[in-house]
């Protein structure tokens, strides 16, 4: 899912720049104080996730969590993607920095999405909480992939076979996502109600 | 429902040559040969990756191919960048956006010239500094300058072999320990920026 360096055409790396700085402009906005550490927890996580591989039959898949950041941050999941990214390319070399803005709006975008779809759901009880919530999950990587694929739609690769691949290689990813943030949105949910509260 | 089947199997196959990071690519010369080894990992490779070697300077293209299972690629020094000396960029794409590159100066194959078709026997000049034993022997053996080379080339890349691979593994280390706190120490820290500029005053 990280776009490395030198791939991307000038254009669109000026596009995702600029939508990326929209979306952590309305994210910063809209934080107020007492969410901070929530934000930070989850932009941790965010940051150490791609590190923690799961083992999926012969291979194994790390997790992305921008699903999970969407439904309890919102836009603020802007910020908080664009920090781990940001660590994630300085510190572990992956993607970069001129592609930051880009891979930044790849992921938080469909986590918004997702927030806005699928958090009223998540408020709600019982099966319906837990089917939003792993929705949320597999259709934020997902919606992430196909981003990532639309990036690739002008460079020698094109958007097809980025896109089979990309959604090939994320299908084990999406299943453990979705139930990841199934159980961490009950676990909120039950410990940390006012976690929701606010949208 | 089998059909389901099948295609999360295959999904899960593909997965493993698709999903990482970042990709890695490490060339050197061997010989009258570059090799370029390339890797997600230290034990996955990139199979069928697009290698494109480039001259360093004028982003000409040179030459063009994939590697091969082991994720390695072979080839001549192109004679163009022989003749110029010039740099070479050994760009690697790996799809999904993955891309990396590494160059290979000049200098490191510009000194094994390559072998002169038919060569003669040149006499190896003695060494005047020591007269004695084996250098005394190969003086007067007469030996060809492409045999002497093809002994040193043997001897060197066999006492070089361990430092390749150290320069692989260093570079296909994964992030420590060190980097992992580090980020997170990071996060916390601009929080507390945050934190300053959005806090009430106390009254």
């Amino acid at each position: 899912m990280h776009i490395s360096e030198g791939v991307l055409s000038p254009a669109i790396l000026g596009l995702g720049a600029a939508l990326t700085a929209v979306g952590t402009a309305i994210g910063l906005r809209r934080l107020d104080y007492d969410r901070l550490m929530t934000v930070a927890i989850l932009a941790a996580a965010f940051f150490v996730g791609s590190l923690i591989h799961v083992p999926i039959g012969p291979s194994n898949a790390h997790l992305i969590l921008n699903g999970l950041l969407g439904a309890i941050l919102g836009w603020a999941a802007f910020p908080a993607i664009l920090v781990g990214l940001m660590l994630q390319a300085v510190l572990f070399q992956y993607g970069g920095i001129t592609v930051l803005g880009v891979n930044t709006f790849n992921m938080a975008f469909p986590a918004v999405l997702g927030f806005y779809l699928l958090r009223p759901a998540m408020v709600g009880s019982g099966r319906a909480r837990s089917v939003a919530a792993f929705c949320c999950g597999a259709l934020s990587v997902a919606g992430a992939g196909l981003l990532t694929a639309l990036s690739l739609a002008f460079t020698a690769e094109g958007f097809l076979r980025a896109a089979q691949l990309l959604f090939l290689a994320h299908v084990p990813v999406m299943v453990v996502e979705g139930v990841v943030t199934v159980l961490a949105v009950s676990f909120l949910i039950r410990v940390r109600p006012e976690v929701f509260s606010i949208s | 429902m089998r059909a389901l089947l099948v295609f999360f199997l295959t999904a899960i196959m593909v997965h493993s040559l698709a999903l990482a990071h970042r990709v890695n690519i490490f060339a050197y010369v061997d010989g009258e040969e570059i090799v370029a080894e390339c890797s997600y990992s230290k034990s996955k490779r990139v199979i069928r990756g697009t290698i494109q070697v480039l001259e360093a300077d004028s982003g000409v293209m040179l030459l063009h191919g994939e590697t091969d299972e082991q994720g390695m690629f072979r080839f001549r020094v192109p004679e163009q960048a022989r003749q110029r000396g010039s740099d070479l960029r050994i760009l690697l794409q790996a799809g999904e956006g993955h891309q990396n590159e590494w160059t290979v100066e000049a200098a490191e194959f510009m000194a094994s010239p390559p072998t002169p078709v038919g060569s003669q026997a040149l006499p190896v000049a003695p060494n005047p500094a020591s007269q004695q034993g084996d250098v005394a022997t190969l003086s007067t053996a007469g030996l060809t300058r492409a045999e002497v080379e093809e002994v040193v080339n043997a001897a060197l890349d066999a006492k070089l072999a361990p430092i390749k691979r150290a320069v692989l593994e260093r570079q296909e280390k994964g992030p420590g320990l060190q980097e992992i706190l580090g980020g997170i120490g990071w996060i916390f820290g601009l929080v507390g920026v945050a934190a300053y500029f959005k806090g009430r005053p106390r009254v």
